[in-house]
Protein backbone atom coordinates (compact mmCIF):
# COMPACT_ATOMS: atom_id res chain seq x y z
CA UNK A 1 0.00 0.00 0.00
CA UNK A 2 2.55 2.75 0.65
CA UNK A 3 4.50 1.85 -2.53
CA UNK A 4 1.08 2.69 -4.69
CA UNK A 5 0.77 5.62 -2.26
CA UNK A 6 4.74 6.84 -2.96
CA UNK A 7 4.00 6.45 -6.70
CA UNK A 8 0.64 8.23 -6.65
CA UNK A 9 2.72 11.08 -4.52
CA UNK A 10 5.59 11.25 -6.83
CA UNK A 11 2.88 11.08 -10.38
CA UNK A 12 1.87 14.80 -8.48
CA UNK A 13 5.98 15.81 -8.38
CA UNK A 14 6.92 15.07 -4.58
CA UNK A 15 10.34 15.21 -4.46
CA UNK A 16 10.20 13.45 -1.53
CA UNK A 17 8.27 10.61 -2.55
CA UNK A 18 10.55 9.72 -5.02
CA UNK A 19 13.31 10.02 -2.44
CA UNK A 20 12.03 7.58 -0.25
CA UNK A 21 11.40 5.42 -3.51
CA UNK A 22 15.23 5.28 -4.42
CA UNK A 23 16.48 5.27 -0.60
CA UNK A 24 13.65 2.30 -0.15
CA UNK A 25 15.16 -0.18 -3.19
CA UNK A 26 18.11 1.41 -3.93
CA UNK A 27 20.17 -1.47 -2.79
CA UNK A 28 17.94 -4.10 -4.09
CA UNK A 29 18.76 -2.53 -7.62
CA UNK A 30 22.23 -2.37 -6.77
CA UNK A 31 22.85 -5.89 -5.44
CA UNK A 32 20.52 -7.87 -8.47
CA UNK A 33 23.28 -5.40 -11.26
CA UNK A 34 26.33 -6.36 -9.35
CA UNK A 35 25.47 -9.94 -9.11
CA UNK A 36 24.28 -9.64 -13.11
CA UNK A 37 27.18 -7.71 -14.51
CA UNK A 38 29.84 -8.26 -11.87
CA UNK A 39 30.87 -5.16 -12.31
CA UNK A 40 30.24 -1.87 -10.08
CA UNK A 41 30.47 0.92 -12.78
CA UNK A 42 28.12 -0.84 -15.24
CA UNK A 43 25.69 -1.60 -12.11
CA UNK A 44 25.90 1.75 -11.22
CA UNK A 45 24.55 2.89 -14.81
CA UNK A 46 22.22 0.18 -15.39
CA UNK A 47 20.20 1.83 -11.62
CA UNK A 48 20.47 5.12 -12.57
CA UNK A 49 18.75 4.23 -16.26
CA UNK A 50 16.38 2.87 -14.37
CA UNK A 51 15.18 5.21 -12.35
CA UNK A 52 15.59 7.33 -14.87
CA UNK A 53 13.10 5.82 -17.32
CA UNK A 54 10.99 5.28 -14.35
CA UNK A 55 10.30 8.97 -13.63
CA UNK A 56 10.14 9.70 -16.90
CA UNK A 57 7.28 7.12 -17.60
CA UNK A 58 5.76 8.27 -14.22
CA UNK A 59 2.87 9.94 -16.17
CA UNK A 60 1.50 6.97 -17.80
CA UNK A 61 2.84 4.94 -14.97
CA UNK A 62 0.25 2.88 -13.27
CA UNK A 63 1.65 -0.05 -10.60
CA UNK A 64 0.38 -3.33 -11.16
CA UNK A 65 1.99 -6.08 -8.47
CA UNK A 66 4.94 -4.86 -6.47
CA UNK A 67 7.01 -1.88 -7.03
CA UNK A 68 10.21 -3.58 -5.65
CA UNK A 69 9.54 -6.91 -8.54
CA UNK A 70 8.49 -3.78 -11.18
CA UNK A 71 12.35 -2.33 -10.40
CA UNK A 72 13.91 -5.54 -10.13
CA UNK A 73 12.22 -6.62 -13.80
CA UNK A 74 13.51 -3.21 -15.23
CA UNK A 75 17.05 -3.86 -13.58
CA UNK A 76 17.28 -7.43 -15.35
CA UNK A 77 16.10 -5.99 -18.64
CA UNK A 78 18.90 -3.09 -18.88
CA UNK A 79 21.55 -5.86 -17.40
CA UNK A 80 21.12 -7.91 -20.27
CA UNK A 81 21.11 -5.36 -22.94
CA UNK A 82 24.69 -3.80 -21.40
CA UNK A 83 25.72 -7.78 -21.39
CA UNK A 84 25.20 -7.76 -24.78
CA UNK A 85 26.97 -4.42 -25.52
CA UNK A 86 29.71 -5.28 -23.37
CA UNK A 87 29.79 -8.87 -25.05
CA UNK A 88 29.72 -7.54 -28.62
CA UNK A 89 32.12 -5.55 -27.74
CA UNK A 90 34.83 -7.87 -26.21
CA UNK A 91 34.11 -10.18 -28.81
CA UNK A 92 35.05 -7.28 -31.31
CA UNK A 93 38.54 -6.98 -29.58
CA UNK A 94 38.94 -10.08 -28.51
CA UNK A 95 38.64 -9.79 -25.05
CA UNK A 96 36.84 -12.76 -24.35
CA UNK A 97 35.12 -11.98 -20.98
CA UNK A 98 32.18 -10.24 -21.67
CA UNK A 99 31.91 -7.72 -18.58
CA UNK A 100 34.97 -7.65 -16.48
CA UNK A 101 35.31 -7.26 -12.75
CA UNK A 102 36.27 -4.09 -11.14
CA UNK A 103 36.36 -5.51 -7.23
CA UNK A 104 39.85 -4.31 -7.32
CA UNK A 105 39.10 -0.48 -8.71
CA UNK A 106 39.87 2.22 -5.94
CA UNK A 107 38.06 4.81 -6.92
CA UNK A 108 34.26 2.29 -7.43
CA UNK A 109 31.96 4.04 -5.57
CA UNK A 110 29.75 1.23 -4.88
CA UNK A 111 31.17 -0.49 -2.62
CA UNK A 112 30.42 -4.36 -2.16
CA UNK A 113 30.33 -6.26 1.38
CA UNK A 114 31.89 -9.99 1.34
CA UNK A 115 28.78 -11.74 0.52
CA UNK A 116 27.93 -9.69 -2.27
CA UNK A 117 31.44 -10.82 -3.83
CA UNK A 118 31.06 -13.79 -3.00
CA UNK A 119 27.57 -14.36 -4.79
CA UNK A 120 28.89 -12.25 -7.78
CA UNK A 121 32.07 -13.73 -7.50
CA UNK A 122 30.16 -17.41 -7.75
CA UNK A 123 27.25 -16.05 -10.45
CA UNK A 124 30.39 -15.03 -13.03
CA UNK A 125 31.15 -19.09 -13.60
CA UNK A 126 27.38 -19.61 -14.63
CA UNK A 127 26.29 -18.61 -18.01
CA UNK A 128 24.29 -15.32 -18.05
CA UNK A 129 20.84 -16.73 -18.68
CA UNK A 130 21.18 -18.92 -15.49
CA UNK A 131 22.53 -16.39 -13.41
CA UNK A 132 19.23 -13.99 -14.35
CA UNK A 133 16.93 -16.78 -13.60
CA UNK A 134 18.66 -17.78 -10.22
CA UNK A 135 18.56 -14.25 -9.46
CA UNK A 136 15.15 -13.14 -10.44
CA UNK A 137 14.24 -16.45 -8.37
CA UNK A 138 15.57 -15.65 -5.43
CA UNK A 139 15.99 -11.90 -5.17
CA UNK A 140 12.89 -10.23 -7.20
CA UNK A 141 10.94 -13.09 -5.79
CA UNK A 142 9.45 -14.09 -9.21
CA UNK A 143 8.17 -17.36 -10.13
CA UNK A 144 9.64 -19.68 -12.47
CA UNK A 145 6.46 -18.49 -15.22
CA UNK A 146 6.82 -15.14 -14.13
CA UNK A 147 10.69 -15.56 -15.18
CA UNK A 148 9.25 -17.47 -18.27
CA UNK A 149 7.08 -14.58 -19.31
CA UNK A 150 9.38 -11.69 -18.95
CA UNK A 151 12.22 -13.56 -21.21
CA UNK A 152 9.85 -14.92 -23.51
CA UNK A 153 10.85 -18.50 -23.48
CA UNK A 154 9.20 -21.55 -21.83
CA UNK A 155 8.25 -22.56 -18.24
CA UNK A 156 10.35 -25.63 -18.83
CA UNK A 157 13.66 -23.84 -20.20
CA UNK A 158 13.71 -21.12 -17.46
CA UNK A 159 13.57 -24.64 -14.65
CA UNK A 160 16.22 -26.22 -16.60
CA UNK A 161 18.21 -23.17 -16.90
CA UNK A 162 17.39 -22.82 -12.49
CA UNK A 163 18.57 -26.36 -12.39
CA UNK A 164 21.89 -25.95 -14.37
CA UNK A 165 22.16 -23.25 -12.98
CA UNK A 166 22.11 -24.56 -9.16
CA UNK A 167 24.22 -27.55 -10.12
CA UNK A 168 27.48 -25.46 -11.28
CA UNK A 169 26.69 -23.50 -7.87
CA UNK A 170 26.87 -26.16 -6.00
CA UNK A 171 30.50 -27.23 -7.79
CA UNK A 172 31.36 -23.54 -7.56
CA UNK A 173 30.59 -22.33 -3.88
CA UNK A 174 32.35 -26.54 -2.69
CA UNK A 175 35.10 -25.21 -4.04
CA UNK A 176 34.96 -22.25 -2.23
CA UNK A 177 34.72 -23.98 0.64
CA UNK A 178 37.95 -26.10 0.15
CA UNK A 179 39.86 -23.22 -0.76
CA UNK B 1 24.60 -26.17 3.12
CA UNK B 2 22.74 -26.99 -0.38
CA UNK B 3 23.35 -24.09 -2.96
CA UNK B 4 19.40 -22.80 -3.20
CA UNK B 5 20.53 -22.32 0.94
CA UNK B 6 23.79 -20.74 0.72
CA UNK B 7 22.51 -18.30 -2.72
CA UNK B 8 19.83 -17.17 -0.30
CA UNK B 9 21.80 -16.64 2.69
CA UNK B 10 24.37 -14.61 0.49
CA UNK B 11 21.39 -12.48 -0.98
CA UNK B 12 19.97 -11.91 2.45
CA UNK B 13 23.32 -10.70 3.85
CA UNK B 14 24.52 -8.94 0.62
CA UNK B 15 25.12 -5.22 1.13
CA UNK B 16 26.04 -1.93 -1.23
CA UNK B 17 27.72 1.29 0.20
CA UNK B 18 26.91 3.74 -2.10
CA UNK B 19 29.14 6.66 -2.11
CA UNK B 20 27.43 10.13 -1.84
CA UNK B 21 28.29 10.74 -5.48
CA UNK B 22 26.18 7.69 -6.72
CA UNK B 23 23.38 8.93 -5.23
CA UNK B 24 23.67 12.17 -6.60
CA UNK B 25 24.17 11.09 -9.97
CA UNK B 26 21.06 8.82 -10.00
CA UNK B 27 19.06 11.11 -7.40
CA UNK B 28 19.78 14.07 -9.11
CA UNK B 29 19.21 13.33 -12.50
CA UNK B 30 15.55 11.99 -11.23
CA UNK B 31 14.61 14.37 -9.62
CA UNK B 32 15.65 17.02 -12.60
CA UNK B 33 13.13 14.61 -14.95
CA UNK B 34 10.56 14.89 -12.30
CA UNK B 35 11.09 18.30 -12.03
CA UNK B 36 10.50 19.06 -15.94
CA UNK B 37 7.40 16.54 -15.09
CA UNK B 38 5.88 18.81 -12.64
CA UNK B 39 6.06 21.97 -15.04
CA UNK B 40 4.79 19.93 -17.68
CA UNK B 41 1.99 19.21 -15.23
CA UNK B 42 1.58 22.24 -14.10
CA UNK B 43 1.36 24.11 -17.73
CA UNK B 44 -1.35 21.61 -18.79
CA UNK B 45 -3.68 22.90 -16.32
CA UNK B 46 -2.64 26.58 -16.76
CA UNK B 47 -5.96 27.98 -18.22
CA UNK B 48 -5.44 28.73 -21.99
CA UNK B 49 -6.39 32.53 -22.59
Amino acid sequence: MEDKLLVIRCKRGSTEALERIYEKYKKDMLILAVALLHNTSAAEDVVHDVFISFVQALEKFRLIGSLKGYLLTCIANRARNANKVKYRQAVESNLGEPVGSDKDNPSAMILCNEQLQQLSNAMTGLPYEQRETIMLHFQAGMTFKSIAGLLGVSVNTIKSRYRYGIDKLRAILDGEVIK
Amino acid sequence: MNPEDKIKELISKSNVTVDSRTDKRILGDSLEDLKKLKQKQSAEIRPNL
